[in-house]
């Protein structure tokens, strides 16, 4: 199965000056990949982000995600935790993953990610 | 200006700009989208702050501190 999708903002999710959540993905039940997408955060050293995301609740398959460190960097250290993925009785798929900023100061990420199949 | 912050014990752990609760976002068939979720201990609220922390990105320490602070001042944390 191939599919092309865009890679859209969804309500309720606000941009930087700079950043692009807007790309053209190809999808192979899961090749798309995705980059500096959606709003940053930014977190405390040592605390842990928790994200889910969904392709419009599509399977694509064994998606991975993991944090776009954005300036001001710094010798920043993120890492992924726990990728998850759950569906509905209808269907519909989300995935998951934690990430832990591991200092060593207050960092910004946003994700970025794609199909490990 | 509406940002999503996240706490922990009266404590801000992480912020974001505009209403990132996953809840509230996953709304849209066939659209990407993505939104935080609360790890365990932790609440994520959304609040309206002063324009001035639409720059705490370029300015995280600072910023982030200043923001604690005013969270505490209004009672939110």
């Amino acid at each position: 199965m191939k599919a092309t999708g865009a890679l859209g903002v969804g309500a309720g999710i606000a941009l930087t000056a700079g950043t692009t959540a807007a790309a053209e993905t190809e999808s192979d039940h899961g090749t798309n990949a995705f980059d500096n997408a959606l709003a940053p955060v930014i977190a405390n050293a040592g605390v842990t982000v928790s994200w889910a995301y969904t392709f419009g609740g599509a399977d694509l398959g064994v998606q991975f995600a993991g944090p776009n460190i954005l300036p001001p960097q710094n010798g920043a250290r993120h890492t992924i935790l726990d990728q998850g993925k759950s569906i509905t009785a209808a269907g519909f798929v989300t995935y998951f993953v934690r990430i832990r900023n591991d200092g060593p100061g207050q960092s910004v990420h946003n994700l970025e990610g794609g199909g490990l199949t | 200006m509406i940002m999503t912050v996240i706490t922990r014990d009266g404590e801000l752990q992480a912020a974001a700009m505009g209403d990132m609760r996953w809840s509230e976002v996953a709304k849209e068939p066939g659209k990407f989208q993505a939104g935080l979720s609360a790890e365990p201990g932790q609440t994520i609220k959304v609040v309206e702050v002063p324009d001035k922390f639409g720059r705490i990105y370029a300015d995280p320490l600072g910023l982030m501190a200043e923001l604690g602070a005013e969270l505490k001042r209004r009672g939110l944390l």
